[in-house]
């Protein structure tokens, strides 16, 4: 009996993929189980990639992103003398889902590269000033890249997870200035962390048909999804507190409208969850230096 | 509220509809053609697909840019009767012609006009609005790009004429949950003046079709 129930859901689902959410979500639940406020199991390993300056490794369910940092030095722009350069950038491969094409980075890789640049500068991660070796000559130039190797949707909290643990990870080699000669000169062998003075933590919630609101959407439901809004709080630490009641980041994409309970609903989903995925990110970060 | 709005309605001949819209010294030239033909990679079989492109004055279009074209193209999916003509595009181009700050407001309200002077059936209108939280705490609407740069946190929204519901959300900048939400009920209050536009414009333009028909 069984057996022929799974045979028509299967077929169900696959012809009518719509009707097949539908269903789930009008009794409160989600097609993989999971109530409407339930997130997927996160796991993160630190210093996966070994010639990486900073790296690490998110599997936020089924959805994987792997982020490496490594360090150049550069001179600084002009009009900032004092500030040093982050560029992230997304990368979405064919190998991590048949939506993505081979070719030039696709409109999805271009936003969600400028969303983490910004989640970086506005939530004061790491501050430009902080990569300045000597003013108007040379500084440091942190290139993130991360890299989808598994799709399943909620590309945006696993890459902010990913890019927070592996800036964590990163260590800048000591670099001073010669008194005598002038010249700038790096010692490779004393390493210092990078000054991380706050961790952003992204949450993504759903809403289907104006009513249903849910977290952590996997890619079948983003199909089919209104609108998405993504929360990000920045959790500046300060000595060994974290405070998580800002905000830094929100984005909504999707055509469908939202009201403003729903907007509170999605903050405070943000505000719950931060939290949970900070003491991730702490226990992984310790596992690490053992 | 002591913005200056001003907006020139069908500058352009050869598109279906396109608008100057002014916003105190920020101006956006849009420019809507469709429905019209689709690539077929980008067709859709049920809907139009939104196509916006916008080009920076200076420099190449970047990340950056590409963000502010899914902003754009997010909003106004939610709002053009795409379902009326399924396969086709409806490609809207927006220029920069001055950045002074409140840019994506500007943008939002310029492809507004120029959807509603291609007559591309619509739901609602939409009104956009900039708000910044200066390093005082005090919330400036439209701001000025210096105004941008040095505040504490910049709010984009979006609103949506028939219910007021919010089409359109990005923030940038550390805000508490309670600024947030002062944020958007001042944005939600300075719509008003931006619909009024609409339908004066409109009005305008209708009679001014009718006298020429004459």
């Amino acid at each position: 009996m069984s057996e022929v129930a799974n045979i028509y859901s299967c077929g169900f689902r696959i012809t009518q993929p719509r009707e097949y959410q539908k269903k789930f979500l009008e009794a409160g639940v989600r097609s993989d189980g999971r109530k409407l406020d339930e997130f997927r199991e996160a796991l993160i390993g630190i210093g996966p990639v070994s010639t990486a300056d900073g790296s690490a490794l998110v599997a936020l369910g089924e959805t994987k992103v792997i982020c490496g940092i490594k360090l150049e030095v550069a001179p600084p722009k002009v009009d900032k003398p004092r500030c040093g350069y982050i560029v992230p950038n997304v990368d979405l491969p064919p190998l991590a889902s048949s939506d993505f094409r081979p070719g030039p980075p696709s409109e999805l890789a271009q936003v969600s590269s400028q969303l983490m640049l910004e989640i970086v500068l506005k939530s004061k991660c790491v501050l430009l000033e902080d990569l300045c070796i000597a003013e108007g000559r040379m500084c440091w130039v942190l290139y993130c890249d991360l890299i989808c190797l598994n799709y399943d949707g909620n590309l945006l909290d696993a890459c902010t997870m990913a890019l927070t643990a592996a800036l964590c990870n990163v260590k800048l080699p000591k670099a001073f200035v010669n008194e005598e000669t002038g010249a700038i000169e790096i010692d490779f062998k004393q390493k210092v962390p990078l000054n991380i003075r706050s961790r952003p933590v992204a949450t993504t919630s759903s809403v289907f048909e104006k009513e249903t609101l849910y977290v952590d959407p996997v890619r079948e439901e983003l199909k089919h999804a209104s609108l998405t809004v993504t929360v990000v709080t920045s959790n500046e630490i300060s000595g060994s507190t974290v405070d998580s009641d800002n905000i830094c980041v929100i984005h909504k994409t999707g055509g469908g409208s939202v009201n403003e309970e729903q907007i509170e609903q999605c903050i405070s989903n943000g505000r719950c969850h931060t939290p949970f995925v900070l003491s991730l990110i702490g226990s992984a970060l310790t596992k690490s230096e053992v | 509220m002591d913005q200056l709005l001003d907006v020139q309605l069908g500058l352009l001949r050869q598109a279906d509809g396109s608008s100057l819209f002014k916003l105190n010294s920020t101006s956006v030239m849009v420019g809507v053609y469709g429905p019209t033909e689709v690539k077929p990679a980008k067709e859709l079989s049920d809907r139009a697909s939104l196509e916006v492109t916008y080009k920076p004055k200076v420099k190449q279009a970047g990340c950056r840019e590409k963000l502010l074209e899914k902003n754009v193209q997010s909003a106004f999916d939610g709002v053009v009767l795409t379902e009326l003509h399924p396969r086709t595009a409806i490609q809207i181009i927006i220029q920069e012609l001055q950045d002074s700050g409140s840019l994506f407001s500007c943008c939002i309200n310029g492809v507004c006009f120029a959807l509603l002077d291609a007559c591309v059936p619509m739901r609602s209108t939409l009104a956009a609005v900039t708000c910044v939280v200066d390093s005082e705490g005090e919330i400036i609407i439209f701001p000025t790009k210096r105004q941008e740069e040095t505040a504490l946190a910049v709010l984009n929204v979006a609103f949506e004429s028939k219910e007021g519901a919010v089409i359109s959300l990005s923030s940038s900048g550390v805000l508490t949950k309670s600024k947030f939400q002062d944020c958007i009920t001042v944005c939600k209050s300075s719509c008003s003046k931006i619909f009024e536009l609409y339908r004066i414009k409109m009005r305008q333009l209708c009679t001014k079709n009718a006298g020429s028909e004459c």
